[in-house]
C-alpha cells in the first residue's frame, strides 16, 4: 500500500514537472515582449530594459529556465509583472474561488448524471431514456460561451433572478473567511443572506459547466447501470424475491460504481479546462480568470503556474480515486497492496 | 402435489413473428421427491423451470397453467410473486462466483432473503445467516459469513447460494444446473448436502441437469425434454434402466459410451438439436431419430400412458410396449 502510494506520488511528480517545463517553453515561443507590454507604448528603451532586468527576461533563456526550476523547486512560482505579487500570494487569494466552483459543480454535476442515469437505465430504449438522451445531448452540444451568455442574458437580463457574473455582492460584507468558501463561511457567521448570495451567485456559472459535461456523464452512468443490470447477481437478487427498487439501489448502484467513477475521474479533467472559460464569462475572482488577464499583459508566470496547480488537482483526484476502489470493491484490494 | 403444470407454453418475438420454444407441457410434482428434468441445451429446461418461480424473462409471452401450492403463478403480478420468492420457492443457479454479488459479504447476501421479505431483523439474521451456512457443512461459518465470494472456494460459493435460496424456509427447491461449473468431488459433494438437506427439511426438488451422473444419483422421476416438447416422463428407474422413448435410449447410451463423467453430456448424440424457430414437423426428434418412419415426419406424436410412464413417440421401443400388454 505504501509502496503503491509511492510511486504514485513520483508519478504525479514527474508529470508536474513535464507540465512545468512543456508551458516554460511554450511561453518563451511567444513572440512577444511582456516588458514593453508593460512599460506602455510611449516608454523609453531604458525603462523596458529596466523592467526586463527586474524580472530577469534579459538573460539567456537557459539561464531563465534554470532559475526557474529552482524556485518551483522551493515552491516560488515566479513573480506576476502585473500583480506585482508573487504568483503563490496570487494563487492563495484566487484558488479558493475556483475551488468553490469546481466542488460545487462537480457535487451537482455528480447528483443530476447519477439521476438522470438511474431513469434513463430502467427502461433502456424507452421514451424516458430517449428524452434524457435528446436533452442533454442538446446541453453538450451548445457551445460553452454562447451558453453562458444565454443563461446570463435570461436569468439577470430578463428574469433579474440572479447576478450576471462575480463571486458575492459588492454592496454586502462578505464573511470572515475561514475555509474559503463562501458557502461554509457565511454559514459559519450565521449569516442566511449571505449564503443565499454566494449560492445565487454559484448558480449560472456551476449550471453551464454542469449542462456541458451532463450528455456524457449520464450516458457513462447509464451504460454502466445497464451492465450490471443484466449481471447474473441480479438475477439471484430477483429469486429472492427482491423487489426492484432494493435491487437497483442495493445490489446494482454499488457494483455500478467503480466504472462510474472512472469515467467521473475523466470528466473531472474536463471540468477543470471548462472552469478556466467559465470564469472569464461570469467574471468568477478565481485563477482561471487570473491567469486569462494575466495572459492577456503577456505575464508569464501565472499561466505556468495555472498549468501546474490544475495538473496538480487532476493527479490529485486520480490518486483518491485509486484509494476509493478497494473501499468500493473488495476484489481490487490487492492491487494496492 | 405441490405442483401441477398444465399446457404450459412459453414463446418470444422475433422480427414480427411468434416464436414458440417451450409448448404443450404438463406435469405434476409430489411434495417431497425430487424431480429431475433433463434435455439438451436450448431443450428449454431453464425457461420451464425459472417460469415456476415466475422468473421467466419479461419479454415472454406464456399460456397455460403453473398451480404451486393452489396458486396460479402465471400472469400473477410480481408484487405477489416476490413474496413466494424466498419464503416459499428458493433457486440456485450454476454458476455461484457471479451469481453472487461480488461486493457484498457472504453472510450479509444471507441475511437479506430474511430481512428483505420481513421475516427477522439485522442482527437475527445474521445470526441466521451463520447458522445456515454451518446447515450446508460450512466448516468455519462465521468467517465464512464475513468473507466476499471471491475469498471462498467455489464448492463453498455454492453451499452458500444453497444457505442464502434455503434461509426462509422455502418448500421448493429449483436447483438450474447446480453443479455443471463444479468438478467431479465436488459435484459429489453437493449433491450428497441437497439430499440431506432434502430429508432434513422436507424439502421438494426440481433439479435441471443435462448430467446423467447427476440424473442417477438423486433422481425419483424425470421429465426428458426435447426442442421444447416432452418426450418422455416417469419414475427414474424405468426411464434410466428401460427408456421407451427413442431419444431417451440415446441419451442413456451415449452417457453409459462416453467414459469420463466430464462427457457425460447430451449433445454426444449424432446431429444437433434444432433451434429455436427451426423445429421440423411432425415429431421434432425425426431427423435424428433411428426408429423413424413416414408417419414421424408429418404426424405429430400424441402423449400416451404405458404404466407409469408417459411418452410421445408413435414407434416406443419395444420394452415398453411389452410392459403395457402386461399391465392392459
Ligand atoms: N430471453 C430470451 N429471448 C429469446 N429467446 C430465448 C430467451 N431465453 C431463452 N430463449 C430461447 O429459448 C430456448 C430455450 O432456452 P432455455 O434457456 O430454457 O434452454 P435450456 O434447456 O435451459 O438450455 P441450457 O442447457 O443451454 O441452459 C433457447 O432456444 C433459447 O435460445
Ligand atoms: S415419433 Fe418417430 S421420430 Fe419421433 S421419436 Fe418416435 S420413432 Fe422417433
Ligand atoms: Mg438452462
Amino acid at each position: 500500500m505504501i509502496a503503491f502510494l509511492f510511486k504514485r506520488l513520483v508519478w504525479g511528480l514527474l508529470v508536474l514537472i513535464a507540465v512545468a517545463v512543456i508551458t516554460f517553453f511554450l511561453s518563451r515561443v511567444v513572440p512577444a515582449d511582456p516588458a514593453a507590454f508593460l512599460a506602455g507604448q510611449n516608454a523609453s528603451e531604458e525603462t523596458v530594459q529596466r523592467i526586463r532586468a527586474e524580472h530577469g527576461l534579459d538573460r539567456p533563456l537557459p539561464e531563465q529556465f534554470a532559475s526557474y526550476m529552482i524556485g518551483l523547486a522551493k515552491g516560488d512560482l515566479g513573480q506576476s509583472i502585473r500583480t506585482r505579487r508573487s504568483v503563490s500570494t496570487d494563487l492563495k487569494q484566487y484558488l479558493p474561488a475556483t475551488l468553490e466552483l469546481l466542488t460545487f459543480s462537480f457535487v451537482l454535476y455528480l447528483a443530476i448524471s447519477f439521476s438522470l442515469a438511474v431513469l434513463a437505465a430502467r427502461h433502456p430504449g424507452g421514451t424516458v431514456d430517449g428524452t434524457i438522451r435528446l436533452i442533454t445531448m442538446i446541453g453538450t452540444g451548445i457551445p460553452v460561451f454562447w451558453l453562458g451568455m444565454t443563461l446570463q442574458f435570461f436569468f439577470f437580463y430578463k428574469l433579474h433572478w440572479l447576478p450576471l457574473g462575480a463571486r458575492f455582492p459588492i454592496r454586502e460584507t462578505v464573511p470572515p473567511v475561514v475555509s474559503g468558501f463562501l458557502l461554509i463561511d457565511s454559514l459559519l457567521a450565521g449569516s442566511l443572506s449571505a449564503f443565499l448570495a454566494s449560492l445565487k451567485h454559484l448558480t449560472l456559472p456551476a449550471a453551464t459547466i454542469v449542462v456541458n459535461l451532463l450528455a456524457v456523464g449520464t450516458r457513462l452512468s447509464r451504460a454502466a447501470l445497464i451492465q450490471e443490470q443484466s449481471r447474473l447477481y441480479v438475477r439471484t437478487a430477483r429469486g429472492k424475491g427482491l423487489s426492484p427498487n432494493r435491487i437497483l439501489f442495493k445490489h446494482i448502484l454499488r457494483n455500478a460504481l467503480s466504472p462510474i467513477l472512472t469515467a467521473t475521474t475523466m470528466q473531472f479533467g474536463y471540468m477543470i479546462s471548462w472552469v478556466i472559460l467559465v470564469e472569464v464569462i461570469f467574471d468568477w475572482p478565481g485563477i482561471g480568470l487570473y491567469a486569462y488577464q494575466s495572459f492577456q499583459v503577456f505575464d508569464y508566470s501565472p499561466v505556468i503556474a495555472l498549468a501546474i496547480v490544475s495538473t496538480a488537482g487532476f493527479v490529485i483526484i486520480n490518486l483518491v480515486m485509486d484509494l476509493l476502489y478497494p473501499v468500493i470493491d473488495p476484489r481490487v484490494q490487492s492491487v494496492g497492496s | 402435489m405441490i405442483l401441477s403444470v398444465r399446457d404450459f407454453a412459453i414463446g418470444f418475438q422475433r422480427e414480427g413473428q411468434n416464436l414458440v420454444a417451450v409448448d404443450g407441457i404438463s406435469f405434476d410434482v409430489e411434495a417431497g421427491e425430487t424431480f429431475v428434468i433433463i434435455g439438451e441445451s436450448g431443450s428449454g429446461k431453464s425457461l420451464t423451470g425459472m417460469s415456476i418461480a415466475g422468473l421467466q424473462p419479461p419479454t415472454a409471452f406464456v399460456s397455460g397453467s403453473i398451480r404451486f401450492k393452489d396458486r396460479e403463478m402465471l400472469n400473477r403480478p410480481d408484487a405477489e410473486l416476490r413474496k413466494l420468492r424466498g419464503p416459499e420457492i428458493g433457486l440456485i443457479y450454476q454458476d455461484p462466483l457471479s451469481s453472487l454479488n461480488p461486493v457484498w459479504p457472504v453472510g450479509d447476501q444471507i441475511a437479506e432473503t430474511l430481512t428483505a421479505h420481513g421475516l427477522a431483523d439485522r442482527a437475527e439474521a445474521n445470526k441466521r445467516a451463520v447458522e445456515m451456512l454451518e446447515r450446508v457443512r460450512i466448516p468455519d461459518p462465521r468467517r465464512v459469513a464475513s468473507a466476499y465470494p471471491h475469498e471462498i472456494s467455489g464448492g463453498m460459493r455454492q453451499r452458500a447460494m444453497i444457505a442464502m435460496a434455503l434461509a426462509a424456509n422455502p418448500s421448493l427447491l429449483i436447483a438450474d444446473e447446480p453443479t455443471t461449473a463444479l468438478d467431479v468431488t465436488i459435484k459429489a459433494q453437493i449433491l450428497e448436502l441437497l439430499a440431506d438437506l432434502k430429508r432434513e427439511l422436507a424439502l421438494t426438488i426440481i433439479l435441471i441437469t443435462h448430467d446423467m451422473g447427476v440424473v442417477a444419483e438423486v433422481a425419483d422421476r424425470i421429465l426428458v425434454l426435447y426442442a421444447g416438447r416432452i418426450a418422455e416422463i416417469g419414475p427414474a428407474d424405468s426411464i434410466m434402466l428401460q427408456p421407451s422413448h427413442p431419444y431417451t435410449a440415446a441419451l442413456m447410451t451415449s452417457a453409459m459410451i462416453s467414459q469420463t463423467p466430464a462427457k457425460q453430456e447430451l449433445n454426444a448424440i449424432v446431429g444437433g438439436a434444432p433451434g429455436l424457430g427451426a423445429f421440423p414437423a411432425g415429431c421434432r426428434f425425426h431427423p435424428r431419430c433411428p426408429r423413424a418412419q413416414d408417419d414421424c415426419n408429418t404426424v405429430e406424436p400424441p402423449r400416451r400412458k404405458f404404466g407409469a410412464v408417459e411418452l410421445a413417440c408413435h414407434h416406443p421401443i419395444e420394452v415398453a410396449m411389452s410392459l403395457q400388454v402386461a399391465r392392459s
